[in-house]
């Protein structure tokens, strides 16, 4: 991974060194605050019968109660790295320690660091990536995020709780036979709204299949060409559309009270001739959901505009919608149309929706740290991402913590994968697009104060 | 005896294998007769050996790796450190074993300071001293935690290495004096020969300079190019000339002119594992992480390669210079004996 940092300007590829067989040792990193069972797990995986020779670093405070080959305290020390970028840090004492345990004949076949309940995960994860001596020895396998699920939400609101949970590739809810089942979702819920990349199981006394925490590559391009369908889900900033058959007319859309205040519409006219497809109506109406909506007081009309209805607080509220010429037209709802119980009326007669399409709302949560996910079809202008990218990086790489995507690069053969901590950022090759897949690129971002509608319409305007 | 030569230009010198123990080579010590030497093993054995590669005499000192091996520079006794926490010395004339400290944490530094008397050992934020078998005292810094240190060349003051700085401790005094301040964290430091400049590398890849103007007054260079952090520094026994390493890159740094002047000596290909300076200064002996050893002149002129094949930890030149012991990863030494005609 290099740094992109405010001198740098060109983003490098990975040689082919990348193909030859991997002999670094896995490294996990282990965050969580005190008390969430790290230590238990710890001494689970040490007692565990894996065949393997385990190193653990654990933090000043660690305390693991069995007699283990090598277990090194550490006391953590951060160094600022004088390249102009001010998250670029990394820690001194791990990078100290693991040089020394490198320096034997018989290597250890996995190392774990427990950090302190209060430790920001970024440094941890960049020794690995800045420093040449860490990145040729050593590879970090994952970050594991432990949380209490009793006490959690107590701290859920604090820096060093969203960065642990942003940067956990799994997060284990631990005593979970504590918290009753809805609890349990609640909190699966609102993790997931910080951070989609992270795999969540549910755990009591720290108890796991290790498969699913060791040896897990989630820091490898190569292991997850793809990114998964469910981190992938598309978000966008309305929950429905739906497309009707309409003639030339009056029409009314009924809605009745609901869970918000207003509702912001967009209403557009499908059209093959003027190339205005569902697919494009959808895109325009990504950016135009970030506009200032406009009072929907004299009804409703096809166009590039958003409208904004407010509802009555009882009895239902009535839009005239006028249609000019015979088609197909598409309807985007702000919310699920059963919320409000919408219907489109002609008179007496309720027009069928012909297809309908729910959307995840990227709202359910009002969390600081949020993902949010990008998928466009086409072919990405490599020069024109690769500014993008490093002014992004360079302008929001604080509030970045982590970066994943699968891009369609035009002229390139092979999907391009790569991934972010923070300022850093590393990507390569990955596999070949077939001749009959749909090209396309998936990118997601997961951080502090993400902007949604300018990261997404930052990556479209990369589009060819 | 594989010959230690570049392309159309006469052998240096030889190599041989000396000794294959069972694990890394942590350090190396020679003792003050020049007929054997200390070697300190990663499974915390230590190995007395003769220059012949007659094994004298071989313990188990530490649990856990040995971190450091220090010859007492007056020949009486012998110190090590471990990852078990402890610093050992070895009486040789009463054949004793004094255990001087045990702590928690890994002693990661262990120095005599140059008449032998002080032996300095740092652990995290604290340096331990002693006299002979006796405790004089611990300096702490509760902000900074040690990265490297050095006893000045006949001197009685100790220099340590930190994140952001570079200090001086003197015996009798709680605090040290700050030579430099510089944003990154130190990884190295060395003092020149004649005592009167310090180099230390840091981990963002700057060489920091302090130099002793005439009178009280000192000066700070600041060196910048390196690719990564600058682990390795060897002073030029006499001359103002210094030897790096940062990441695969040699750099030679003639300062002895009005022009400092860096050759870069373009021969590793992987990451520098150890610089050495030959006692006499004629050569400086480098050495990496796929087992390539180079020599190459105080000039930068690279003249001899070597390829061991396995991960170098550590060279030492004997006090005659006439030979260079290559510790490695795999626990076997080589002899690098250095060519009399040239």
């Amino acid at each position: 991974m290099m740094a992109v940092c405010a001198q740098e300007t060109c983003i490098e590829e990975h040689g082919a060194d990348m193909n030859i067989q991997d002999e670094r040792v896995p490294v996990t990193v282990l965050t969580g605050f005190l008390g969430s069972g790290k230590t238990t797990l710890l001494n689970h995986i040490l007692t565990a019968e894996h065949g393997k020779r385990i190193a653990v670093i654990e933090n000043e405070y660690g305390e693991i109660g069995i007699d283990h080959e090598l277990v090194v305290q550490s006391d953590e020390e951060i160094f600022e790295m004088n390249n102009g970028c001010i998250c670029c840090t990394v820690r001194g004492d791990l990078i100290r320690i693991l040089g020394r345990l490198m320096q034997r004949k018989n290597k250890f076949d996995h190392i774990l660091i427990e950090t302190t309940g209060m430790a920001d995960p970024a440094p941890v994860a960049q020794t690995f990536f800045m420093d040449d001596e860490m990145k040729s020895r050593l590879r970090l396998d994952a970050i594991i995020t432990m949380v209490d699920a009793r006490h959690v939400v107590q701290h859920f609101d604090s820096d060093e709780c969203q960065s642990q949970l942003a940067f956990g590739d799994v997060v284990l809810l631990n005593k979970a036979d504590l918290v009753d089942e809805p609890a349990l979702l609640e909190l699966e819920d609102r993790i997931t709204a910080m951070n989609r990349m992270a795999r969540i199981h549910r755990t009591v006394r720290a108890e796991i299949d290790l498969d699913h925490i060791l040896g897990i590559r989630a820091f490898d391009l190569h292991a997850r060409a793809e990114l998964s369908p469910q981190i992938m889900r598309e978000e966008l900033p309305f929950e429905w559309a739906g497309i009707y058959s309409l003639d030339a007319g009056v029409y009314q859309l009924v809605l009745q009270p609901g869970p918000d205040p207003t509702i912001d519409l967009v209403l557009g006219r499908l059209s093959d001739d003027t190339g205005t497809d569902f697919e494009s109506w959808k895109a325009m109406a990504l950016t135009l959901y970030s506009d200032t909506p406009e009072a929907a007081s004299t009804g409703l009309s096809p166009g590039v505009r958003l409208y904004q209805q407010a509802l009555a607080d009882e009895g239902e509220t009535v839009v005239e919608v006028k249609i000019d010429e015979p088609g197909q037209y598409v309807l985007f709802t702000q919310h699920l149309p059963e919320e409000f119980s919408m219907s489109l009326c002609s008179g007496e007669t309720i027009i069928d929706v012909e297809s309908g399409h729910e959307y995840a709302s990227p709202h359910e949560h009002d969390e600081t740290v949020t993902s949010v996910g990008v998928r466009l079809a086409g072919d990405l202008d490599p020069k024109a991402f690769e500014a993008w990218v490093v002014n992004l990086l360079r302008t929001r790489g604080t509030d970045i913590f982590r970066m994943k995507g699968v891009l369609s690069i035009a002229g390139d053969e092979e999907r391009f994968v790569f991934q972010g901590v923070h300022m850093l950022f590393d990507g390569e090759k990955g596999k070949p697009w077939h001749p009959q897949e749909t090209r396309e690129s998936q990118l997601i971002f997961i951080g502090r104060n993400l902007d949604r509608e300018s990261l997404t319409s930052g990556v479209t305007s990369c589009l060819l | 005896m594989p010959a230690l030569a570049q392309d159309n230009r006469p052998a240096v010198g030889t190599v041989d294998p000396l000794v294959s123990l069972d694990d890394a080579i942590t350090g190396i010590s020679w003792d003050d007769s020049g007929e054997s030497f200390y070697a300190g093993l990663a499974n915390g054995s230590i190995y007395y050996i003769s220059k012949d590669g007659e094994l004298l005499r071989h313990w188990k000192a530490h649990k856990g790796g040995v971190t450091r091996v220090a010859v007492n520079p007056d020949g009486a006794d012998f110190a090590s450190a471990g990852e078990d926490g402890r610093v050992l010395l070895w009486d040789k004339n009463r054949r004793e074993t004094i255990e001087l400290a045990n702590e928690p944490v890994w002693i990661e530094q262990l120095e005599w300071s140059s008449r032998g008397n002080v032996l300095a050992a740092a652990a995290g934020k604290s340096i331990y001293l002693w006299r002979g078998s006796e405790s004089i005292g611990v300096w702490y810094d509760a902000r900074r935690h040690v990265q490297a240190m050095s006893w000045q060349p006949a001197g009685s003051k100790l220099a340590t290495a930190t994140n952001k700085g570079l200090y001086l401790w003197h015996l009798g005094n709680e605090e040290p004096a700050e030579l430099l301040a510089f944003p990154g964290a130190a990884v190295s430091v060395a003092w020149k020969p004649d005592g009167r400049a310090l180099a230390v590398g840091t981990q963002d890849g700057f060489l920091q300079i302090w130099r002793q103007g005439n009178g009280s007054g000192s000066s700070q260079l600041t060196m910048s190019g390196y690719p990564g952090k600058v682990s390795h520094l060897s002073w030029h026994p006499q001359k103002n000339v210094l030897a790096t390493a940062g990441g695969s890159d040699l750099v030679i740094w003639d300062m002895s002119g009005s022009k400092r002047k860096a050759v870069p000596v373009n021969c590793h290909e992987h990451m520098i594992t150890a610089v050495s300076f030959s006692p006499d200064g004629s050569y400086v002996a480098s050495s990496d992480m796929s087992g390539q050893v180079y020599l190459c002149s105080a000039k930068g002129e690279c003249i001899g390669a070597l390829r061991t094949g396995v991960e170098i930890t550590s060279l030492t030149w004997d006090v005659p210079g006439s030979r260079l012991l290559l510790g490695g990863i795999e626990g076997r030494i080589d002899t690098f004996y250095l060519n009399s005609l040239l």
